[in-house]
């Protein structure tokens, strides 16, 4: 057991569970910023610089373009200082390596979707130009199941503005993901099942047939959530695909 | 070993270091919970064998308490 990793791990997991907790504030306030201009103390840190500006920078790094679902989710402009935070993070903290190769791909399209939301803001990456990661195998490779597991770590594509390779997958197998989602919610996986049903809200307002009520799903993990910050901002993603659908025009 | 307890905390250079990659990745790529899976239909099972095991799982009636 990797004693030596649990505390570094639990630090980062408590920036990331604070800054979800945040971001899913301006969500619910329809556009708010992540990062409050001029905030400063302890509670944001984002004045600090050092150690204690580390686990900020890392749950930056993990949230990625959900940072800015605040203001993609109602076609705002997106908000400078939560921009600017993230692609400091970017800078600070580049592309992790995973141990497996399917890994590696999810957090290489993470990533893409970072530089994306990040490239329409005044802190664009030097390497915007560059072309998408390779597309991920799909449910007739995989089988559904894996295939759904797959797709509820890519559940931070699922935005306005972002189109890929990944999102036409989600496109075309609706049904594996509608698969995917009751077979989480059954396994008793609420955090799975709220990222597949954040894909089926973003199928839906795209207008596709996405083959299961959305909403009665989404009012369940309300109920037996896991009750994190994290997954409570996946939830009101969803929720907000469901409502505010008329975003059309993604940009590939 | 003492030496295990060892604890690592968020670090102040600018590169990341092994430990914050291997974090980092774990919190980004997050596998599905460890759970027992959905039941799964078996139709090999055969029905006989499945009623027997039915049959001895069952409780047994309440018996009637002699009157004293």
């Amino acid at each position: 057991m990797p004693f030596t990793e649990t505390a570094l791990r639990d630090e980062y997991a408590a920036a990331v569970e604070q800054f979800s907790g945040r971001t899913l504030d301006a969500v619910r306030d329809g556009g708010g910023a992540a990062v409050p201009v001029g905030t400063t103390g302890p509670d944001v840190a984002t004045d600090l610089d050092g150690p204690a500006r580390r686990p900020l920078l890392a749950a930056a790094r993990v949230l990625g373009a959900n940072l800015l679902a605040p203001q993609l989710l109602v076609g705002a402009p997106p908000d400078e200082a939560t921009a600017a935070l993230l692609a400091e993070a970017r800078r600070a903290l580049p592309v992790p390596t995973a141990g497996t190769e399917a890994g590696a791909l999810a957090i290489a399209w993470q990533d893409w979707a970072a530089r994306c939301v990040l490239a329409a803001t005044p802190h664009p990456d030097t390497g915007a130009a560059a072309p998408p990661p390779p597309a991920p195998p799909g449910p007739a490779d995989l089988g559904w199941q894996v295939w759904s597991v797959r797709m509820a770590q890519l559940s931070v594509l699922a935005l306005p503005g972002l189109d890929g390779a990944v999102h036409d997958a989600a496109r075309a197998h609706t049904l594996d993901l509608a698969r995917g989602t009751v077979r989480a919610m059954l396994r008793r996986d609420p955090t799975t099942a709220v990222r597949l049903a954040r894909w089926l809200a973003w199928a839906q307002a795209d207008g596709r047939p996405v083959r299961l009520e959305v909403e009665p799903v989404l009012d369940r993990i309300g109920f037996v959530g896991d009750g994190t910050a994290r997954s409570g901002l996946e939830l009101a993603v969803a929720r907000a695909l469901l409502t505010r659908a008329p975003w059309k025009g993604a940009q590939r | 070993m003492l030496t295990q307890f060892q604890t690592e905390t968020a670090s102040a250079s600018r590169s990341a270091t092994l430990a914050e990659a291997g974090t980092l990745a774990s919190l980004m790529v997050e596998d599905e919970a460890v759970v027992s899976d959905a039941p799964t239909y078996l139709p090999e099972a055969a029905g006989a064998v499945l009623l027997a095991g039915l049959l001895l799982a069952s409780p047994k009636p309440p018996k009637e308490k002699p009157a004293r």
